[in-house]
């Protein structure tokens, strides 16, 4: 079974990952999520996330290394990797920036008032 | 031929540049000193950020702290953001002309400020980068006092 599940995620034409898991082996792993309802005497031993669930944090942020490793080789652009993370329920901008940054300028940093006083002291250069 | 007219207003432009040019400089590093400042004191360096200190580290955080599990820390208040002391020390500023780039060269600045740190994602703000957003009003104020330093210097 668990070796199904290994074979059972595949790699879409768009990106995502789709996860299926078939036959006795299905079967199986159904009895021990407990996912489609059917009665099953097993305890609930969830391995496969269900409706509205995720993998755990540990898995998911496994993937997104792989899968920003794998962009960087790739060298993708943006729009693109924002869609390879379907199915994971989080998008390109739940990864943290490398880098984030504001920019200033004068007015910003010293406001109106500063701004005044750059010119006063122009003001009194110009006159020498 | 250039009238002396006009070489005096070459000359005006210049210097008009150059005084630019060093209030941008000294903002460069002021601006960084200024929001460092804030953080290590535990207050958000953003306008209108309620309340103004950092939200209080988790209960479990706060456990390995006063129990010697996070290296490098042994308080739980201030809220300062520093362990190793990297983060500050990655809040990095260069001049682009007469506009100023402050930036953190490092991924957790974009944990804190943006997506949330820890389970419960705790978002801290440590630099103003939403549009419209602006430097506290006490940093703000600072950086005055600096410019008025600055003017001395100049006309000195």
């Amino acid at each position: 079974m668990l070796d199904d599940y290994e074979r059972g995620f595949k790699v879409n034409s768009d990106d995502s990952i789709s996860f299926s898991i078939s036959g006795f082996s299905g079967d199986k792993a159904d009895g021990h999520s407990h996912l489609s309802g059917k009665p099953s005497k097993l305890p609930r031993r969830r391995f496969i996330p269900g409706d509205g669930q995720k993998y755990n944090k540990k898995i998911t942020s496994g993937i997104k290394k792989i899968e920003r490793s794998y962009k960087n080789q790739t060298k993708e652009s943006t729009n693109t990797r924002t869609t390879s993370t379907q199915g994971f329920g989080q998008g390109e901008e739940d990864l943290p920036e490398p880098t984030i940054s504001r920019t200033f300028t004068l007015r910003d940093v010293f406001g109106e008032q500063g701004e005044s006083i750059i010119d006063r002291v122009a003001r009194r250069l110009r006159n020498g | 031929m250039v009238s002396i007219k006009q070489k005096n207003n070459i000359r005006l432009q210049r210097q008009l540049k150059d005084v630019k040019k060093q209030f941008a400089g000294a903002a460069k590093r002021a601006v960084v000193n200024e929001i460092r400042k804030s953080i290590l004191r535990g207050v958000t360096p953003v306008k209108g950020v309620t309340p103004r200190r950092f939200e209080k580290y988790s209960d479990s955080y706060k456990d390995a702290i006063e129990s010697g599990q996070v290296v490098g820390k042994s308080r739980v208040r201030p809220v300062n953001l520093k362990v190793t002391g990297k983060l500050l020390r990655d809040l990095k500023s260069k001049r682009k002309g007469t506009k100023i780039i402050v930036f953190f060269d490092n991924v957790l600045a974009d944990i804190h400020n943006r997506l949330g740190a820890g389970k419960a994602k705790t978002i801290r703000r440590i630099l103003p980068t939403k549009e419209g957003e602006e430097l506290s009003t006490n940093i703000m104020k600072n950086l005055r006092r600096i410019l008025v330093k600055t003017v001395r210097k100049i006309l000195r």
